[in-house]
Order: structure tokens, then C-alpha cells, then sequence
């Protein structure tokens, strides 16, 4: 069966760096972004939760190695 | 560390017809948003204060502020350390997250990213293009159900009590020891 997309589902066009619980959603318990093969978001989404999450990174609200 | 994005790219130098695309995208009205993160130091009532420094400085550049979400106290995700006046490094494990949305034009934003890191208070600060429309959603955030989960129906569970089945009763543990002890007999 065809994954879909999360944010297309819930029309989500922007992925903020702010909403953490969101983005720790695509995370795994390293902190590492999980890759679209496991969680079927879009590419477009995925460059942009990449980004997101680089971001919350630097602002010390994501974890850039989580243990 | 920056990830500000520097509008257009590729515009290839040397014609006239370029050079004005250049100058005149330069000077072109955004939408921005800077993140703050001041120093847990500072005591809470003195927070809004701080806040109101980075917004004046925003303001006083010509922005309009669009939105802005006033400093809360927020956990790190790792110590961050910052040099303070007299050479050393402070640790911080806890930071007052706030940001503000505002429209500015992009000539003046440099002067602004770099009069809000230089505030003492400020522990680090993040400046990203972005839209007009609320972007942040919050505790609207949709759940996460996972997408190839499908509910199955009982009925099309192998072994499951269809209608005609419904009259059929458990056996008993006795009438199983029975059925056994017949089998074993019969030397199945």
C-alpha cells in the first residue's frame, strides 16, 4: 500500500522550525531525520523538514545527538 | 552559521538588464522572522523588557512587526556556552525562546541580524525568510496516524465468528481432555 504524504494530507505548506513536536515526529531516538523510504513524505516536504530541522537544531530546541 | 536565504540566485552578471534585476531585488520588501533565545540569567520579570530591545531595534530599522510571540522559558536540547565581557564562557542548559515576524527591506536586515546578535543578553538569534501567513501551528499540530494502518473488519479475520457460526459454543476443558483421550486412544 501507497504511503502518504503527512503534510499534504493535512494541507501543510510550510514546515516551521518552531513546531519541534511535529518535527520530532520524523526523528529517530538518535535525533536523526528519518529518510522519506520509511515515513512516505513527499520530496518536497522532506527538503523542507530538513530544513526545519536544521534549524531547530541551532536553536537548541532539537537535539543534534540525541542518547 | 546562517540560513538566511539571500533571494534569487543564478542571475548571471555583466549585462545591463542584469545588473538592474540586481539592484532593484535588492531592495525588495520581505517577510522575516527572527528567533531569539535570551540568557536564563536574566530573572522573568526583566524577560518582556529584553523582548522589547530586540523589537525596537526591528522597528527602528523601518520594519513593521507582523506577529510576535513574547519570550517563554524553554529547556535546551544541549548546553550552549557564550563569551561574556570578561573572556570567559558561560553554559546554558536553559534559554527565554521568543521570535517576531516583521517585513523589512532586505538592504537593512544584515544591520538588524547583527544589532540583535550583539545584545548582551542574547544568547543566540536566528533570521529565516519566510511568508506572511502563520506558519507556526502549535498545539494544532495533527496527530500522526500511521498511514498504512488500516482498521480490518471481524468478519474477514480467518477463523473469526461469521453469522452462521454464531450458535457454536467453547468447549470446555473437560470435553477437551475428553476429545483427547479419545484420539490418543483411537492412536491418531
Amino acid at each position: 500500500m501507497k504511503k502518504q504524504c503527512y503534510f499534504s494530507q493535512h494541507n501543510i505548506k510550510h514546515i516551521d522550525y518552531k513546531d519541534t513536536e511535529v518535527l520530532k515526529k520524523f526523528l529517530n531516538p538518535h535525533g536523526r531525520i528519518l529518510s522519506r523510504k520509511r515515513t512516505g513524505i513527499a520530496a518536497k516536504y522532506q527538503r523542507q523538514l530538513a530544513m526545519a530541522v536544521k534549524r531547530a537544531r541551532f536553536m537548541g530546541l532539537l537535539p543534534y545527538v540525541a542518547s | 552559521m546562517s540560513f538566511l536565504s539571500k533571494g534569487p540566485k543564478g542571475i548571471s552578471g555583466g549585462s545591463q538588464a542584469a545588473k538592474i534585476l540586481m539592484t532593484t531585488t535588492h531592495n525588495e520588501v520581505s517577510v522575516y522572522e527572527i528567533g531569539y533565545l535570551i540568557v536564563s540569567a536574566i530573572p522573568e520579570e526583566k524577560v518582556p523588557e529584553e523582548a522589547d530591545a530586540v523589537k525596537k531595534i526591528i522597528v527602528d530599522a523601518g520594519a513593521t512587526v507582523i506577529t510576535d510571540e513574547t519570550p517563554h522559558r524553554e529547556q535546551l536540547a544541549y548546553t550552549i556556552s557564550k563569551k561574556n565581557l570578561s573572556g570567559g564562557y558561560e553554559r546554558h542548559d536553559n534559554a527565554y525562546f521568543g521570535w517576531i515576524k516583521f517585513e523589512l527591506g532586505s538592504d537593512k536586515i544584515e544591520t538588524v541580524k547583527k544589532a540583535v546578535e550583539l545584545l548582551p543578553s542574547v544568547l543566540r538569534a536566528l533570521l529565516v525568510s519566510t511568508v506572511r501567513e502563520d506558519t507556526y501551528l502549535g498545539k494544532r499540530a495533527p496527530a500522526l496516524v500511521p498511514v498504512s494502518f488500516v482498521p480490518i473488519a471481524p468478519a474477514t479475520i480467518s477463523g473469526a465468528l461469521t453469522d452462521d457460526r454464531k450458535d457454536i459454543v467453547p468447549a470446555t476443558v473437560e470435553e477437551m481432555d475428553k476429545s483427547i483421550d479419545n484420539m490418543v486412544k483411537e492412536g491418531i
